[in-house]
């Protein structure tokens, strides 16, 4: 057994552990019509930037160090730790945004916006250099290609503004909630479990049910299948293969609580303080009738409504009760969602004369009935005697 | 001696009886003629719209009550008329509404039993769903039977008071001591 876990031990450690390496090149590929000029100190360095590419993918990849020569399939070291590159988290992801609006976004794909994405990763990492546009080698300073490094920044800065909305809503089932933004929406993945339409940039939301819900907004930067990397080298300039980077994630959420308050109605005689039943009260909102509440057996009915101003009248009363005449006007809101009445009808006595007549139709009978009772007595005594 | 003054007094008797009985059948027979003529002419008032008579004699109708389901058809008096006499005639009850007025609710009462002012004898054939007919001021309202039920006699009757409904109740006795009470809501109105 000790032998068996020596000899593993030694196939571990013959292992030899590398770093990840890849080698990159430049060809002939050049922006012809760019000159990008640097100058630091008493150096001046001038011009066309080479699109360079990474060997085994030919994907684009930007150079971290201005003028600074690229030896063609030197092994490279990967490492993403960005202190080796002399640089801070902040330009690192700086970089990583002009990488992601830069060339390759949308309809930045010519070459010219390869070299004004170069540009703008040399002056944030050399930012002592001054590093500019001219129309010739070692010209003077342009102001060129405005419209692109316009565009980029704009882009960038979109990127980096934070909505404007709430955290948490709250409405009623009638309600409508428009919730607007100071974030280009098209711009996100939107999923909920409330039903919404998008418009004009606004997220609508109308006719939702009693519940919770949630809205999660996820900026869509897919462009990149993998992670960004960094690779450097000692004999050559440092460079970096476009990727994924966490500073492109954007995820907000919000949430909705639908509210709905309720009313109960307690039904009480007003000489008797008996509890009534059936009585039933509309309620109405501008004139129209919402809903009815009846009382029931314990004299009490409820119905539940979305917020609003309501008036309560009366429509039937119970049997034997006059009609309540007031109106009560309620407001159901957040801060009133449980509202209880209590209502009274007086008694009503209607006196109704007797109406039944079988007393004539007995006194009547009675007559006839006392005199044949007579007839016969008469009869049986005449036959005695 | 005594046998026939025996005889004579019970034959006393049932004569009265039989008077009594044919009496009241008198009644009725001149009570329907009356209420025949009295209908005729109501409708013949409300027919001209005739102005001059805006203020009836005293002993005309001013509401003609008809069931059809019982062929029953009888006027009623206002109120406050000597003849609104619930054992001469079926009469609105004092606290009765008229049925044009708002939310109305209408109370007709009448006596039952076996005698000639027995007007409402028929009421307990009806069912739910039977119309009733009150012709009031140029309007026939029709109302449609809801409810029909029996309460203890007491002197008082507990009705339903619905703030949307029209409704039109039909009170008499059930036996010597139930009321039977029939309940029904508007269902149109129209000129006649």
């Amino acid at each position: 057994m000790r032998k068996i876990i020596f000899v593993i031990l030694l196939m571990l450690i013959s292992i030899p552990v590398y770093a990840k390496e890849e080698t990159f090149y430049y060809n002939s590929e050049r922006v012809e019509s760019m000159w990008i000029t640097k100058v630091k100190g008493s150096e001046m360095r001038s011009a066309h930037p080479y699109l360079i590419k990474k060997r085994s993918d030919n994907t684009y990849i930007f150079c971290l160090e201005p003028f600074t020569l690229l030896q063609n399939d030197t092994k490279y070291v990967e490492s993403n730790d960005y202190k080796k590159y002399g640089l801070t988290e902040q330009q690192i992801n700086r970089i990583n945004l002009l990488i992601y609006y830069g060339f390759g976004y949308k309809n930045h794909t010519t070459p010219t916006w390869y070299g004004v994405t170069q540009y703008l990763i040399w002056k944030e990492c050399d930012k002592e250099a001054d590093i500019y546009f001219t129309e010739t080698k070692g010209g003077p300073k342009k102001a060129l290609y405005t419209k692109e490094i316009n565009e980029i920044e704009a882009l960038i800065k979109e990127h980096d503004i934070e909505p404007t909305f709430e955290g948490n809503y709250q409405i009623s089932t009638n309600e409508e909630l428009v919730v607007d933004s100071n974030i280009d929406l098209s711009n996100y993945e939107i999923e909920s479990n409330a039903e919404y339409e998008l418009k004009d940039n606004k997220l609508i939301f109308k006719n939702l049910d009693v519940g919770n819900y949630k809205v999660n907004l996820t900026k869509k930067t897919n462009r990149f299948k993998s992670e960004f990397m960094m690779y450097y080298s000692t004999t050559s300039q440092n460079v970096i293969v476009p990727g994924h980077s966490k500073i492109y994630d954007k995820n907000y959420t919000f949430n909705i609580d639908v509210l709905k308050g309720k009313v109960s109605l307690s039904k009480i005689s007003n000489d008797s303080h008996q509890k009534l039943k059936d009585a039933i009260y509309g309620v109405y909102q501008n004139d129209e009738l919402i809903t009815k509440i009846t009382t029931g057996s314990d004299g009490i009915g409820e119905a539940e409504l979305p917020f609003g101003e309501y008036i309560i009248k009366e429509l039937v009363a119970p049997k034997g009760y006059k009609l309540d005449p007031n109106e009560y006007k309620i407001t159901i809101d957040e801060n009133n969602l449980d509202i209880k009445l209590t209502l009274y009808d007086d008694k009503e006595i209607i006196k109704v004369p007797d109406t039944g007549l079988e007393k004539h139709v007995n006194f009547g009978m009675s007559l006839i009935i006392i005199g044949s009772i007579g007839l016969i007595y008469g009869k049986k005594k005449h036959y005695m005697y | 001696m005594v046998r026939k003054s025996i005889t004579c007094i019970s034959l006393l008797f049932i004569g009265c009886g039989i008077t009594y009985f044919g009496l009241d059948y008198h009644n009725q027979l001149t009570s329907l003629s009356t209420n025949e003529l009295l209908v005729e002419k109501y409708f013949e008032k409300e027919k001209t719209n005739n102005k001059q008579n805006s203020n009836p004699k005293k002993n005309n109708y001013i509401a003609i009550l008809e069931i059809p389901k019982i062929k029953f058809k009888r006027g009623l008096y206002k109120i406050d008329n000597p003849l609104s006499n619930i054992d001469k005639n079926i009469i609105f009850l004092d606290s009765s509404d008229m049925p044009n007025e708002k939310n109305s609710r209408v109370i007709i009462v009448g006596h039952s039993g076996a005698t000639s002012n027995a007007y409402f004898k028929n009421l307990y054939k009806l069912k739910k769903s039977n119309n009733l007919l009150l012709y009031y001021d140029n309007i026939k309202y029709t109302y449609k039977i809801t409810d029909i039920y029996e309460v203890v006699k007491n002197g008082t009757l507990a009705l339903e008071s619905n703030k949307d409904k029209k409704m039109l109740t039909l009170v008499t006795c059930k036996g010597n001591t139930k009321q039977l009470v029939i309940v029904a809501t508007l269902t149109k109105q129209k000129k006649f």
